[in-house]
């Protein structure tokens, strides 16, 4: 389990981030129809991958 | 973008992602083929391609029963951790915060740690094989299912990665030496990139978002996910280490 774990998790801190941004998207797209929610995955997970180096 | 210009990305992620994984299995297999010969280094090998194939054929038939927003979902948010692992992993090995991977310090390491071991019996030899080909086979058909499996693509998904496997092994039987040359970190950057872009077009459909231009889309997100990870890498950047 640990070693399956592993393929998808390096650093926690990103993950945990990643898993953040698509919770976020999830509630964006629940209440406002369109690309609204895409822009904020898109944006979030740039900003998740800068903000991990 | 038409069906066959989403096979042709499909295609070129599983390859170039399987290219690398093949590479590292394929290390491991030479190390112990190295020091205990081929007949345990193959059976090894075997019976992790045989335990794949399981996997596979057990699990595969449960792909169609899962609705096809939550497929996208689920494999749009396993691709995002995976995709953005391998990405933030290259942009620290470009920038020269951690060392590049080296497939020949593995050899010799994996080699070392087999000889040290001069009264273990084969089968423990044929364990490490195993072990590297379940587990790095395991990332393939990972890949393969991700960016094939949420619009029926799983078919040139498999092609690409097979030939991949099928490149490396060749490559490797012949020259009988582990793959140094593969340039793994350009390769691992340019995956990382394809495999997050992939990961945010699946989320997104699988919330219901409707992307402008469809499956092009995705070639923007690579486009951006690049100049991020490039940048990244500029502010990033320190001397090299060696090894």
């Amino acid at each position: 389990m640990k070693i399956l774990l592993e393929l998808f998790v390096d650093d926690g801190t990103l993950a945990a981030a990643i898993v953040a941004v698509v919770a976020l998207s999830a509630i964006v797209a629940h209440f406002v129809p369109g690309i609204t929610a895409g822009i904020v995955l898109l944006a979030g997970t740039l900003l998740a991958l800068f903000g991990s180096i | 973008m038409t069906w066959t210009t989403a096979a042709s990305a499909a295609v070129l992620a599983a390859f170039l992602s399987s290219l690398v994984e093949a590479v590292e299995a394929l290390t491991i297999v030479l190390s112990v083929a190295t020091v205990r010969g081929w007949k345990p280094a193959g059976l090894g090998a075997l019976a992790g391609v045989a335990t794949l194939a399981l996997i596979v054929l057990v699990l595969g038939p449960f792909l169609d029963r899962v609705p096809l927003h939550a497929l996208q979902l689920a494999i749009g948010v396993l691709l995002l951790l995976f995709g953005m692992r391998w990405l933030r992993k290259a942009i620290l090995r470009a920038a020269g915060i951690i060392p590049r991977h080296d497939e020949a310090a593995v050899f010799a390491a994996k080699t070392a740690v087999l000889r040290a071991h001069t009264r273990r019996l084969d089968w423990l030899a044929g364990l490490a094989s195993y072990k590297a080909m379940l587990l790095e086979g395991l990332e393939v058909v990972f890949v393969v299912i991700a960016v094939g499996a949420g619009r029926g693509l799983l078919v040139p998904a498999s092609i690409g990665a097979l030939a991949a496997c099928a490149l490396v092994a060749a490559v490797g039987v012949a020259i009988h030496r582990p793959l140094a040359r593969v340039p793994e970190n350009t390769l691992k950057f340019t995956v990382g990139v394809m495999l997050s872009a992939f990961g945010i077009f699946w989320t997104g459909e699988g919330l219901g978002v409707v992307w402008p231009g469809e499956d092009l889309a995705i070639l923007g997100f690579a486009a951006l996910l690049l100049v991020t990870a490039l940048a990244t890498v500029r502010l990033a950047r320190r001397p090299a280490i060696a090894s």
